[in-house]
C-alpha cells in the first residue's frame, strides 16, 4: 500500500502488462504531483501508449497498482471506474476526433453528461477565455482547423477538472511553431486547476519544455 | 446530451435511416390499416345481423341478397309480391318481419321504407324529432345528418335508384321529422321512412288517396326473425323450393364472404409483416455499419466517462427513435387512409371505421420495438465489446 499524500495525483507501482503472453512491459514507479510535469519518452514498440491506456483505466494491468488522486484505479470496476475516469482524468487523444453532430460547446459538455458532473458555465467560460475558443463554442467541429480542433480537445479533457490530464502524443504531427503551441496550451489547461501532467511522446522537441522525464 | 448524440447517430447515415423509417412505416401502415378495417367489418357485420335469422327476397344471388338488404352495399335482387309476403306472415315458424321497400337515394344515401320494428332491431334512439308518421315524413341517420348538416323540418327531393346521378322525384318532397343517434350501424347512413312513401314515389297517380286505401304490390325484401333456431333448419329451404321467394341465412353468407376476403387480408399481412422484418434487417446492417464507422467516437465517448451500457443505450435509444418515427408515420399515413376510406371512397356504405385503436393494434407498437431491439442485439454487443486500447492505439 503505498503512502497517502495529498499532492500525488498519480503514482504506479510495479506495473507490467502482457500481450497475449507475448510481449511483456515492466513499468518503472512513476509519481506524478499536482501540478507536475512529467514526460515519457521512447521509441515505438515500447509501450508508451500502453502505460498511458493503463493510466487512463482502459487497459487492466497484470500486476501493479496505479493511483490517481489516491484512488487505486485497478480495484475499480466497470461503471465506477468509467465514472472516476470522467471525473479525474483527463485524456487527449492523438487524434482529435470531435464528434461532428454536436456542437464544439457540446463536445466539451459531453464530458460532463458522461462523468456525471453538472455543467458549470463559469467554467466553460474561462476555459473557453483561456484556450482561446470562445467564437467558436456554437460551431461544428468540421468547420474548424487543426488547431482550433486540438484546443478543444484540451478543453474537453480538462472541462470536469481533473487530477490528471494524460496526452498521448500530442504534437506527433506537428512543425516545430505548432508544436510549441499546443505544449503552451497543455501547460496553460494544467495550470488553470493545477492538475498533474503526463505526456507520453518519442518526439524529442518535448523534451525542451518538461523538465520531468521518464525514459521507457 | 445523450439526445443530441442520437440524433447526430442518426442523421450520420440518413439516408439509411430514412430507408429504415421508409420501410417501417410502410409495414405499419398496411398492418394497421389491415387491423381497423377487420375490426371495423367484424364490429359491423355483427351489429349489423342484430335480430336478424333470415333475409327473403327476390331469387337470385342470396350473397347479393343479404348484402343489399342488411348492409345495403349492393342492388336487390328484386321485388317480391305482396301476396307471398301476407303467406309468410301468417308462417307459425316466424316471430317477426320486418319489411324492406327500396328504390330512391338522396345524394347517393340510400332512402329505405321500412316500419317501427327495424328501427328497434338496432335499439335506434332520436337525437332529435321522431318516428315518422305521415308519407314522405322520413328520419335520418347520424352521419348523413352531420355530413350534409341536415336538421328537423328539413325537405329534399330523392334522386331514383342507388347512384346520386340520376332521375330525380320532383313531385313530392321529404321532410325530416328525426334524427337518429350516432349507432354504428347501418342507420347512421340511411334514410328511413314508410313503406307507403316508397310505393307513392314511383305510384304518384295514389298521392291522393288515403293511407289505408293505398295498395303496395311489391316489397324489396324481408328481414325475418324465428321463433326457434330449429326453424332455420328448415324454413329457408321451404322457402326456397316452395314459393318463388328466396331465403338466406346472413350468418352463413358473411361466413363464406369472410372465408374469401381473409385469405387476401392473410395474404396482406404476410407482405406487410415481410416488409417489417426487411426493415429490421435493414436496420442491423445500418445500425452495426454505424456503430463500426464510429467505434473511434465510442471510444472517445469511454474516454470521457461513458460506459459500456452508455454506448448501448446510444444503439437501442437510436433504434428505438427510428421504430417510433416509423411507428408514428406509419400510423399517421393508415389514419389518413382511414379518413379518405370513411369521406371519399365509402363515404355511402354502412361501414364505420373508427379512427381509435383497435384492440389488436395496440400490440403493434410493442411488436415493432421487441423486433427492432432484436436487430441490433449484436452491434450492442460489438459495442459492449469494443477494445477503446486497441482503438486509439490502432488509429
Amino acid at each position: 500500500m503505498l503512502a497517502k499524500n495529498e499532492q500525488i495525483m498519480l503514482e504506479t507501482s510495479e506495473l507490467s502488462f502482457t500481450y497475449d503472453n507475448k510481449r511483456i512491459f515492466n513499468y518503472p514507479t512513476i509519481k506524478c504531483d499536482r501540478g507536475q510535469k512529467l514526460l515519457i519518452y521512447g521509441n515505438s514498440g515500447h509501450g508508451k501508449s500502453t502505460l498511458l491506456h493503463l493510466l487512463a483505466g482502459i487497459l487492466t494491468p497484470n500486476h501493479g497498482q496505479i493511483f490517481i488522486d489516491e484512488v487505486d484505479i485497478t480495484k475499480l470496476r466497470y461503471g465506477k471506474l468509467d465514472k472516476y475516469r470522467g471525473q479525474k482524468i483527463g485524456f487527449v487523444p492523438q487524434r482529435l476526433h470531435l464528434i461532428h453532430s454536436l456542437s464544439v460547446q457540446d463536445n466539451i459538455l459531453a464530458a460532463c453528461y458522461f462523468a456525471k458532473k453538472k455543467v458549470n458555465k463559469e467554467r466553460l467560460h474561462n476555459i473557453s477565455e483561456e484556450l482561446k475558443i470562445t467564437q467558436l463554442l456554437d460551431r461544428k467541429p468540421q468547420f474548424l482547423s487543426l488547431g482550433e480542433q486540438q484546443r478543444v480537445s484540451i478543453a474537453r479533457a480538462i472541462i470536469n477538472a481533473p487530477a490528471v490530464l494524460l496526452a498521448d502524443e500530442p504534437t506527433s504531427s506537428l512543425d516545430e511553431k505548432n508544436s510549441e503551441k499546443v505544449m503552451e496550451l497543455l501547460d496553460r489547461a494544467c495550470h488553470l486547476d493545477n492538475t498533474a501532467l503526463l505526456v507520453v511522446s518519442h518526439d524529442d522537441r518535448i523534451k525542451r519544455s518538461i523538465q520531468l522525464q521518464i525514459s521507457l | 446530451m445523450i439526445r443530441k448524440i442520437i440524433i447526430g447517430g442518426l442523421s450520420y447515415q440518413f439516408l439509411s435511416t430514412f430507408l429504415n423509417i421508409i420501410l417501417l412505416a410502410f409495414g405499419t401502415t398496411i398492418i394497421s390499416l389491415i387491423l381497423v378495417l377487420n375490426h371495423a367489418y367484424n364490429q359491423n357485420v355483427i351489429k349489423d345481423l342484430k335480430n336478424i335469422d333470415l333475409v327473403v327476397g327476390a331469387k337470385g344471388s342470396s350473397l347479393q341478397l343479404v348484402l343489399s338488404s342488411i348492409y345495403h352495399i349492393d342492388q336487390p335482387t328484386g321485388n317480391i309480391p305482396m301476396e307471398e309476403v301476407k303467406k309468410l306472415q301468417n308462417n307459425k315458424k316466424i316471430k317477426s318481419i320486418t319489411p324492406l321497400a327500396y328504390g330512391d337515394n338522396y345524394q347517393g344515401y340510400r332512402i329505405l321504407g321500412t316500419d317501427e320494428s327495424y328501427l328497434k332491431k338496432y335499439d335506434a334512439e332520436f337525437t332529435s324529432g321522431q318516428l315518422f308518421k305521415n308519407n314522405f315524413d322520413v328520419v335520418i341517420g347520424a352521419d348523413i345528418a352531420s355530413i350534409k348538416k341536415i336538421k328537423i323540418g328539413d325537405t329534399f327531393y330523392g334522386t331514383h335508384g342507388n347512384l346520386a346521378i340520376g332521375e330525380k322525384h320532383n313531385d313530392h318532397p321529404y321532410k325530416v321529422v328525426g334524427i337518429l343517434k350516432k349507432s354504428e350501424t347501418v342507420l347512421d347512413y340511411l334514410i328511413l321512412c314508410n313503406t307507403n312513401t316508397v310505393w307513392l314515389v314511383h305510384h304518384p297517380e295514389q298521392y291522393s288517396q288515403d293511407n289505408n286505401n293505398i295498395q303496395i304490390n311489391e316489397l324489396t325484401a324481408l328481414l325475418v326473425e324465428l321463433k326457434s333456431p330449429s326453424a332455420l333448419m328448415t324454413l329457408p329451404r321451404e322457402i326456397n323450393t316452395e314459393t318463388p321467394l328466396q331465403a338466406a341465412v346472413p350468418a352463413l353468407e358473411i361466413n363464406k364472404l369472410s372465408h374469401l376476403t381473409g385469405l387476401g387480408t392473410t395474404l396482406l399481412e404476410g407482405i406487410a409483416w415481410s416488409i417489417i422484418f426487411l426493415s429490421a434487417l435493414s436496420i442491423f446492417i445500418t445500425v452495426y455499419k454505424r456503430v463500426q464507422d464510429r467505434k473511434y467516437e465510442m471510444a472517445v465517448l469511454r474516454l470521457m466517462g461513458a460506459t459500456k451500457y452508455d454506448l448501448m443505450r446510444i444503439i437501442l435509444f437510436e433504434t428505438w427513435m427510428t421504430t417510433t418515427i416509423g411507428y408514428l408515420a406509419g400510423m399517421g399515413v393508415s389514419r389518413l387512409g382511414v379518413w379518405i376510406l370513411q369521406n371519399k371512397i365509402i363515404t355511402q356504405t354502412t361501414l364505420t371505421i373508427a379512427y381509435k385503436f383497435t384492440p389488436t393494434e395496440k400490440f403493434l407498437f410493442p411488436i415493432l420495438i421487441f423486433i427492432s431491439t432484436a436487430s441490433v442485439i449484436i452491434p450492442m454487443v460489438y459495442a459492449f465489446r469494443l477494445n477503446i486500447s486497441k482503438i486509439l492505439a490502432d488509429d
